[in-house]
């Protein structure tokens, strides 16, 4: 289960990817239309990387994903990557409307650059599965290798929400299997194709010496496994982190 | 040098073959200065050569110019460039030297690759060397690389050489790590000039490999990739490669990671105080000469913000003894 494509030893190059050499390519990067957030990311959320978004409901976390999958279809001509977007729907919280909404917004603001940029196609491009349970949800992802090959330029997948029915599950043990299975599936398709994950979770409580703290569910191994993690707040304030405690507020500069 | 490549550029010992190489080694020639002094008789015997062979296989020897030799800094001190932690260093008798094999572990989001960032930086900016940066889960980010050289006002072309010096190589799976350190092996060995330049390989970081490796078997065929993987680092790290290792610390018993954090308190075994434990288990801990582990400061009140505060704790040490900490602070420029 180790043979990666890279599996041979021979004409391994491993000094010819400095990082400056990285930091010189194209941007690969959705863009998240939070200023702040963008500069942080040095202009978004770079494809390879699985971020989560965090936060309790009603927070825009389901907002932002759909903004980013309308963000990842921004045409090459306007600094964008002109990629479509995969949307995977596990809380049937999917509103064309909403998109339709957020698709004019930004139809509006390339209005100059690129007239024929139009908000009708952009939701065409944005694909939708729903996954009412776990089973389908791991038959869906498993089966992203398909979609991938007949849709190429998908860029990003968004499962809203990751936490919602892995939780549904009651067994702990089953549960924990399953989360490492996606993970794994998901890193494997990262190192086929160049595509960024965008998964939601949402926080929980757990005893820690006696005191209750509100944490991220799903786990600590999962923390460690996912690249970044965006917090959602009611104030509208975002912060960056892999845990509460060591989060940064991401101010809004300019 | 390698005696078998000296042998080699000989014209006498070019007839040789590779498993009459082999031989030697097997019987503890190993130098050059091995080979002089070993009887004629008994390499006559040993290679099956006659005597006269062995007479003119050492005289060319010794004629073959003198390579500077460039593997023999081994007392060199690197330094990590954070003061506090080389005070600590120094304290528990294991500076930072060529040839160290340290492990750093930590909670997520503790700052490990930001500590591991920034002794990749000011390694580069000390010696002018490049370093090997072997990134596992695809979280190399240039950006944090040049904020934190922002963050040290420097100029553009300081930045952009300290930026090529630092190689980034991606190894998704405990195989391709391997193969990427078999393959350094090779080109330190064939004397190819960026792999004899690079003394120090940063890993961030091994726990994420073994996530999925649960099971009895799967914890099985764990063991003997770390194996593998111990063995192929050791093997550098003779010849002069420094490593840290980056793995990940978790507050519970075994690394199973039985835990989702679905824990509702009432298990009474969870109630306990737990310690935080490194991953990968009991042979992987005797692997690294050095463990250092980043923890947070122990605070009750756990609403408050990040200062940037941490304490580096040394957990387990080969030389000398374990258990000082001392503080570090994480900032926009590295952590000081």
């Amino acid at each position: 289960m180790d043979k990666g494509p890279s599996g041979s030893s021979e004409n391994l190059n491993i000094f010819s990817n400095s990082c400056y050499d990285i930091s010189q390519k194209d941007p690969n990067k959705i863009l998240t239309g939070n200023k702040a957030l963008d500069n942080h990311f040095g202009g978004g959320i770079p494809l390879g990387h699985i971020v989560e978004l965090i936060g309790n409901s009603g927070t825009g976390k389901t907002q932002m994903c759909l903004q980013l999958c309308l963000n990842v279809q921004i045409p090459k001509a306007a600094g964008g990557l002109e990629g479509s977007a995969l949307f995977i729907d596990s809380r049937q919280d999917f509103h064309p409307e909403r998109l339709l909404g957020l698709a004019q917004e930004l139809e509006n603001k390339y209005k100059h650059k690129v007239p024929e940029f139009k908000s009708l196609n952009m939701l065409q491009k944005v694909h939708h599965v729903r996954c009412p349970n776990m089973v389908q949800l791991m038959a869906t992802v498993f089966s992203c290798q398909r979609h991938l090959i007949d849709h190429p330029d998908i860029k990003l997948i968004v499962i809203d929400s990751l936490a919602f029915s892995l939780r549904m599950l009651e067994d702990g043990a089953q549960r924990y299997e399953l989360l490492l299975e996606l993970h794994e599936c998901m890193r494997r398709l990262q190192r086929q194709h160049e595509l960024a994950w965008v998964v939601t979770n949402v926080l929980t409580h757990r005893c820690f010496r006696n005191q209750f703290r509100v944490v991220p569910a799903l786990g600590d191994m999962h923390s460690h496994l996912i690249n970044e993690r965006i917090w959602f707040s009611g104030s509208s304030q975002l912060h960056l982190g892999k845990s509460w405690r060591t989060s940064r507020l991401i101010k809004e500069s300019n | 040098m390698d005696l078998h490549l000296m042998i080699l550029q000989t014209s006498t010992g070019k007839m040789l073959s590779e498993y009459q190489l082999n031989l030697l080694s097997k019987n503890n020639i190993e130098s050059l200065i091995d080979f002089y002094e070993a009887d004629e008789k008994k390499l006559h015997e040993l290679l099956l050569i006659n005597v006269e062979s062995v007479r003119k296989l050492k005289m060319e020897l010794s004629m073959l110019p003198k390579a500077p030799d460039k593997e023999c800094f081994l007392d060199v001190e690197y330094g990590t460039g954070i003061e506090e932690l080389d005070k600590l260093l120094s304290s528990v008798k294991q500076r930072f030297k060529p040839g160290r094999v340290w492990e750093l572990c930590g909670q997520t989001g503790v700052g490990k690759t930001q500590v591991m960032y920034t002794l990749a930086v000011n390694f580069v900016w000390k010696h002018a060397l490049p370093v090997l940066f072997i990134d596992t889960k695809q979280d190399f980010s240039c950006k944090r690389v040049q904020d934190m050289l922002r963050a040290r006002n420097t100029d553009a072309e300081t930045t952009e050489r300290a930026m090529k010096a630092i190689q980034v190589v991606q190894a998704h799976t405990v195989t391709d790590l391997i193969n990427v350190l078999i393959t350094f092996d090779q080109q330190l060995t064939a004397k190819i000039e960026d792999a004899v330049q690079t003394k120090f390989v940063l890993i961030d970081s091994l726990g994420a490999y073994f996530a999925h490796y649960r099971g009895r078997r799967m914890q099985r065929l764990r063991k003997s990739l770390l194996v593998e993987l111990a063995c192929k680092v050791r093997k550098l790290a003779v010849r002069g490669v420094a490593f840290i290792i980056g793995n990940v610390s978790f507050f519970e018993k075994d690394d199973n990671g039985f835990d989702d954090g679905e824990d509702d308190g009432n298990n009474e075994e969870a109630a306990t105080p737990q310690q935080l434990e490194p991953m990968l288990g009991a042979y992987w801990s005797s692997v690294c000469t050095l463990r250092l582990s980043l923890e947070l400061p122990v605070d009750e009140d756990f609403t408050r913000q990040d200062d940037g505060l941490r304490s580096m704790h040394v957990i387990s040490n080969t030389y000398g003894r374990d258990g000082d900490h001392c503080l570090l602070r994480i900032t926009e420029a590295g952590v000081a």
